[in-house]
């Protein structure tokens, strides 16, 4: 089933082989910032981790399995507590690749969202895409859930051609820009709130 | 200089950027509210004044940058604009960071307010009570259940539909699904006909089935009302399931949904708590450094709009002190600053005027001195002006051409000074000086000296300067050469005796000598040898003195007679040179010394007469020293007034001239010779001065008689 080899991947932890300028637009600009406040060094301890991931062909499309692990710092699980919600995007991209700059052919957003319900004390994951909810009963249950993302379509398998050369890169991103507006100077520039993944990439094999 | 327009700093587009940071700033604000769209761009407007911010920073640190490189360099009006924003920066930054101390204080005060433990546990405890409420419900609808599972006990599966419908009206509940035991549904029942399939437990329910017997859980549906969700097993020999969704009273279920919804924004709004500091005290932060840097950056425009016009009095004030009265500023407003530049202008357009008028006259006093001094160095006459204490202030050109002294050679200098310094014309000086002390008034006198070119002849005419107040301030001394004229007067009067002697002598002279000869033929032959003797030497002495005289009436009439000369280039050292070889004989020695060095020295003169004055000279000389002696002959070369003459010397090393004769030595019957006739002399200078040279004797040597020629070389 899994004809796609797991071979030949590898973790980009420096810079982003992909155009996210967006990504990278405000963080830069708030950096002119931290020269009005004292700003720490952040390590990424708190970082999404994609442990693994494949693409696979099924039924004429490509399908995604990966296995994201979901590290949330105290500060974050506390803002969960406090019904804040947190809002995710799956980001998945397959270029193919040239010579002088690689062709995006699926650029997918999914979108998801975790919060706590206080009267329930349930936590909820909805797709926002699917609007589809499901309720956990603790966070750890909501964030396994998450972890497992499985046979996602990613694009059909006649959009690939034999002799060219694809790549595949996921990444997880907190979507810093619908936290509640207080928060978002500190989230940008604390590292409490540094919970997005790096990309992950790796050759597709057909 | 033509006057400028400053434009005014504050203009339009400055007064929008203003406007857009003021509505950037006020969306900002209202950025931070939750409910406000402009949430979502509360970023961007966070960059847009940061960026605004730094931008103005950097326009405020060109500015200090210019004005303190301006101050250094201690540039017009710099410090005055450094005082004045010290000041203003210093009322601004003052109250404002005041402002901003106690509005951050206040805010934080604020917001802590909004928190406390009383509010705390409220919202807690009615988050508990909402939630015990519907577990009471749901308990009850448990119990409820459990008896509605018993009477489904053993029902064939063909009752059910009918069994369920009754009991979910019976119970009020919105839906009933009986599942068998392989999870199919037996038989649905919904409080709304429309719905055919019903809400299908996950396997998340199924599990907790397999290890409890029931299942319960509060539930929203999709069209969000809420439900209490009840799953359970009836025991039977092939177990069912039975679902039931009970409908939460709406009263109820408003309520709770209240509570939670004022939990939720509770709880987050004490977990923003520091957030929102941090956000309000950035908002604010950005707020008064904007405010602060614009109106900096204004008072910077401002100020130096207000100083301009002293910058430019003080340039102006500069270059007024530095001798530029042209200066023209500006004027920028009506106020006491224009006012004031206004009367700078004035004055310096009066200054200017004023020196132009200055100027003019004094060039209209310069003109008519150079006007004057032109006429002075024209005139023939030689003028010289005098200080009180003898001291020459001004003396034309023609002075020192009569005096034959180089130009400006007096001016400064007492007489008494240049007597000494001159001491050929010491005569002249002395007596000039003792003419203009004895004169009160116009004086006039002829003053004769021996100068360096022989004997001058001056007619000077002196006054006295009398200052307003009636003391002496100098004098003014007039002179003419008059050695020309009067030389030229005797000479006529020479030349006119001499042609009335020859006249009136020569023409009986004949006659005597015929008479005499006659007498002698006659008689001699009647006469006894005695008388005839007698006779005969009679007669020859009278025939040799009328020779005699007929020689000397020829002379007279050489002498009065106007000079046919044929004049040509003649190279005197060559004519001196040969006549040198008929005088060199035993007793005369000559000695020549040229400063020519064998070269031709070119003259225009008619070569006899040159002989003949060449001849009377070294005649004279010869007979000077009738014992034999030394005769010393040079030739030099002489630059005067800017032409080139030759100078013949002739000395001798006779019994010389005495000094009553040198005046004299030159006229016609001067002779110190027992049978000189007094012309030779007098022949040569006429010739010499009809070249238009010059003779003289050379009061210097004392060794003898030395007479100096000189004529102009071609």
């Amino acid at each position: 089933m899994h004809a796609w080899a797991n071979s030949n991947k590898k973790v980009l932890r420096t810079a982003s082989p992909l155009k996210d300028w967006q990504s990278y637009f405000f963080p830069l600009c708030l950096l002119i910032l931290s020269g009005f406040f004292s700003t720490e060094t952040y390590a990424s301890d708190f970082s999404a981790q994609i442990k693994d991931a494949s693409v696979y062909s099924q039924d004429g499309w490509y399908l995604l399995d990966a296995d994201i692990d979901h590290i949330l710092s105290p500060v974050a699980k506390d803002a969960i507590q406090s019904s804040i919600p947190l809002n995710w995007c799956l980001k998945i991209q397959v270029k193919q690749e040239r010579y002088f700059h690689d062709k995006t052919l699926v650029n997918i957003n999914y979108r998801y969202r975790i919060r706590y319900h206080a009267l329930l004390n349930t936590y909820s994951v909805s797709n926002i895409s699917t609007n589809m909810v499901k309720k956990y009963a603790s966070l750890s249950e909501a964030l396994d859930a998450l972890s497992r993302i499985r046979e996602l379509k990613v694009l059909k398998v006649s959009a690939l051609k034999k002799d060219k050369r694809y790549k595949v890169a996921i990444k997880l991103k907190l979507n810093k820009e619908q936290l509640p507006a207080p928060l978002r100077p500190v989230a940008y520039l604390s590292a409490d709130w540094d919970l997005s993944s790096d990309w992950y990439l790796w050759q597709l094999e057909q | 200089m033509a006057i400028r327009t400053i434009k005014h700093p504050l203009n339009l587009f400055i007064l929008a950027l203003f406007g857009l940071i003021l509505l950037s700033l006020q969306l900002m604000s209202s950025a931070t509210q939750e409910s406000s769209h402009l949430s979502e761009i509360y970023s961007l407007l966070l960059l847009i004044n940061t960026v605004g911010t730094v931008v103005l920073l950097c326009l405020v640190g060109m500015n200090v940058y210019s004005l303190i490189r301006h101050t250094r360099k201690k540039e017009a009006g710099s410090s005055l604009t450094m005082r004045m924003v010290s000041l203003f920066v210093v009322i601004a930054l003052a109250p404002a960071t005041l402002v901003f101390y106690f509005s951050v204080q206040f805010l934080h005060k604020n917001i802590d307010s909004w928190f406390n433990v009383e509010i705390d546990r409220a919202m807690e405890d009615a988050l508990e009570l909402s939630q015990a409420s519907l577990e009471q419900r749901m308990h009850w609808h448990l119990t409820q259940t459990e008896q509605l599972s018993h009477s489904l006990q053993n029902l064939p599966d063909s009752q059910a539909t009918v069994e369920l419908d009754f009991m979910r009206q019976s119970s009020g509940a919105l839906e009933m699904t009986l599942f068998s035991s392989q999870k199919r549904i037996i038989a649905f029942s919904s409080v709304n006909p429309t719905d055919i399939i019903p809400k299908q437990p996950d396997d998340h329910v199924w599990s907790q089935l397999k290890q409890e017997q029931n299942y319960i859980a509060l539930d929203t549906l999709p069209d969000d009302t809420m439900v209490i969700w009840v799953v359970m097993i009836i025991p039977d020999v092939t177990p069912k399931y039975l679902q039931v969704l009970y409908k939460v009273p709406i009263r109820i279920a408003d309520l709770a949904d209240s509570i939670e919804f004022a939990s939720k924004r509770y709880n987050e709004m004490h977990f923003l708590r520091d957030s929102l500091k941090i956000s309000f005290s950035l908002a604010l932060s950005l707020v008064l450094l904007l405010s602060l840097l614009a109106a900096i950056w204004v008072a910077f425009i401002s100020i130096r709009n207000i100083v301009a016009p002293v910058k430019e009095l003080v340039k102006g004030t500069k270059a007024v002190a530095a001798g530029d009265y042209a200066q023209q500023l500006p004027v920028m407003s009506q106020d006491d600053l224009g006012f004031l530049v206004e009367s700078f202008n004035q004055m310096t357009l009066r200054i200017a005027q004023s020196r132009d008028e200055a100027k003019h006259a004094s060039l209209e006093v310069e003109e008519q001195r150079s006007y004057l001094e032109s006429i002075l160095g024209n005139v023939t006459a030689g003028v010289m002006s005098f200080e009180a204490d003898f001291t020459i202030r001004t003396t034309n050109q023609a002075a020192y051409r009569i005096l034959h002294c180089q130009e400006s050679c007096f001016v400064g200098k007492t007489l008494t000074l240049l007597a000494l310094e001159f001491p050929s014309l010491g005569d002249l000086f002395n007596s000039m000086q003792g003419l203009i002390e004895q004169a009160d008034d116009i004086w006039q006198q002829r003053v004769a000296f021996l100068g360096a070119n022989g004997r001058q002849e001056l007619l000077c005419r002196g006054t006295p300067l009398f200052s307003q107040e009636g003391g002496r301030v100098g004098a003014v001394v007039v002179f003419d050469d008059l050695t020309d004229l009067i030389q030229a007067q005797k000479n006529s009067a020479w030349g006119e005796v001499a042609r009335r002697l020859a006249h009136e002598i020569k023409n009986p002279l004949t006659p005597i000598q015929l008479a005499a000869e006659r007498l002698q033929h006659k008689l001699a032959k009647e006469l006894d040898p005695a008388s005839a003797d007698i006779l005969q030497r009679s007669t020859r002495t009278i025939v040799q003195q009328v020779e005699a005289m007929k020689r000397m009436v020829d002379d007279f009439a050489e002498y009065a007679r106007p000079s046919k000369k044929q004049v040509e280039h003649l190279n005197l050292q060559d004519l001196v040179q040969d006549l040198l070889l008929l005088y060199n004989n035993t007793t005369t020695q000559i000695s020549f010394i040229s400063d020519f060095n064998g070269s031709a020295v070119m003259v225009y003169a008619d070569p006899v007469s040159m002989r003949q004055v060449l001849h009377n000279l070294l005649k004279n000389a010869q007979e000077a020293m009738e014992n034999g002696g030394l005769i010393e002959v040079k030739l030099s070369r002489v630059q005067k007034n800017n032409a080139d003459y030759v100078e013949l010397g002739i000395y001798d090393h006779g019994s010389g001239i005495n000094a009553e004769q040198i005046e004299k030595i030159f006229d016609p019957y001067m002779t110190t010779k027992p049978r000189g006739t007094g012309l030779g002399l007098a022949i040569v200078k006429k010739i010499i001065e009809e070249h238009g040279g010059l003779i003289w004797i050379d009061s210097f040597y004392t060794q003898g008689a030395g007479f100096i020629i000189q004529l102009p070389l071609t």
